[in-house]
């Protein structure tokens, strides 16, 4: 089955020490998951990426401060993983493909959204440049502030706020086009 | 909060509602990615040695009977890892149960794994774990070698019986050594350096060799930070960088060192 939930940008119940990660798997591998995807990634290589991102978390977990929110800590990953990918399969990257289901088999819920609307959605985003692209998700969509897209993605405050600035042109201007083809 | 929200009209806010809504993998995906990273890091923690000595295949080349038993054997050492070295044991357990026995495996051409396909077939599954290390290992020259038996070279003889207790023994010692270092994490967490140091230091005494001296190594330069004891934490990250010059450690302990006032 797949389910669809809405991806909100909230800080945890504060915990003082640093989480388990077992049950850091159970709680974060969805958000891990939906961001490889946003970032480009095949859904037939969701799986091996997803692991990767994980393995690697389990060896660093120590460096996470627990005080601050876990997700952007974990998009740093999937985005440097993510990366790391685009310059190994170069040719299989950039494809938006919302037609293929997870499973293989249709499904009502997603068939509800997957209208051309939300196509559209995801093809303007897989049109964007990969570093604009992670500033834009990691703002526009998880609402982390900009100094911190900075810091976790490991770039100057500058720069962070101009690939947000190209990003949203990017998006705006291929949603346009992607739309006057439509009709 | 974002004043740029205005910079976008009404049908770009809402191509970016859309993109907020995700659709989940299925479930029988995050079974499968949940056993697979279970794989990696028992091989991480429990087969380092013998990774680090293994003939390098591919996961795809590997005998069916072998690598399942490999599998048996990675989950029997997470479980109990787990089990006993968090502070939430019942979710260590709860977390492989959903996984199905089966695991995919899909060649992975990049990442270097150890298995030995050519195995004679062992008696039975916990022998077969003290002989066969876990598939899958994403990186094995930054792990920390462990004080493990080398697998036997390969015989066509069944394996010697006192490899089942060698392997629990090893479990054990993992299973302490990861209590100890969950202790000093969260110590450390909570800004108590020095009952992070007490911690690690037992570690150093229990398991001078252990598989986690690594980690322990890492953990104590940045507890020495934090405690302020300047002058011992830079000279032990200088230890650090010649012991573990390429250790995906070294990060942390450098910008913990930086950190230093």
């Amino acid at each position: 089955m797949v389910r669809l939930r809405p991806l909100a940008h909230t800080p945890p119940p504060s915990p003082a020490v640093v989480p388990s990660f077992p049950r850091l798997f159970e709680e974060e591998a969805g958000y891990v998951w939906t961001t490889l995807r946003r970032l480009g990634v095949r859904l037939s290589d969701l799986e091996d990426l997803t692991h990767d991102v994980f393995v690697q978390v389990f060896r660093q977990l120590e460096q996470y401060d627990p005080a601050r929110p876990i997700k952007p800590w974990l998009f740093g990953f999937a985005f440097r993983i993510a990366s790391k990918y685009r310059r190994r399969h170069g040719h299989r990257f950039e494809v938006a493909e919302l037609g293929e289901a997870v499973d293989g088999r249709p499904n009502p819920a997603e068939e509800l959204l997957a209208n051309e609307r939300r196509e559209l959605a995801w093809s303007a985003l897989a049109e964007l440049e990969l570093n604009r692209r992670a500033v834009f998700i990691l703002h526009e969509l998880d609402g982390c502030p900009i100094p911190e897209v900075a810091e976790h993605l490991g770039m100057p405050l500058a720069t962070a706020y101009s690939r947000l600035r190209l990003a949203r042109e990017d998006f705006a201007q291929a949603a346009r086009r992607l739309r006057s083809r439509q009709r | 909060m974002t004043m740029e929200d205005r910079e976008f009209d009404a049908d770009t806010q809402q191509l970016l509602a859309d993109l907020k809504l995700y659709t989940a993998p299925g479930a029988g995906a995050l079974d499968r990615v949940r056993e697979r990273v279970a794989v990696s890091l028992t091989a991480t923690l429990v087969g380092a040695s013998s990774i680090a000595v293994a003939p390098t295949v591919k996961v795809g080349s590997a005998a069916p009977a072998g690598s399942w038993l490999a599998t048996s054997a990675a989950k029997m050492g997470l479980v109990s890892a787990f089990a006993l070295g968090t502070s939430v044991g019942a979710l260590g357990y709860a977390w492989l149960r959903p996984a199905t026995e089966r695991v995919v495996y899909r060649d992975r051409p990049s990442v270097p794994i150890a298995a030995r396909s050519a195995e004679p077939a062992p008696r039975s599954a916990s022998t077969a774990a003290a002989q066969q290390p876990a598939p899958s290992a994403p990186a094995p020259e930054a792990m920390p070698r462990v004080a493990l038996p080398e697998p036997e070279p390969r015989h066509a003889v069944a394996p010697p019986s006192s490899a089942k207790a060698t392997f629990a023994d090893a479990q054990q010692g993992l299973a302490g050594e990861l209590q100890l270092m969950d202790r000093a994490r969260a110590a450390l967490s909570v800004g108590n350096a020095s009952g992070a140091l007490t911690e690690l230091q037992s570690h150093a005494a229990r398991y001078p060799r252990g598989t986690l001296q690594q980690e322990r190594e890492a953990l104590r330069i940045k507890a020495l930070v934090s405690a302020g004891r300047a002058a011992e934490a830079r000279a032990a990250g200088r230890r650090f960088a010649e012991r573990y010059p390429d250790s995906s450690l070294l990060a942390s302990v450098n910008a913990a060192l930086r950190s230093i006032p």
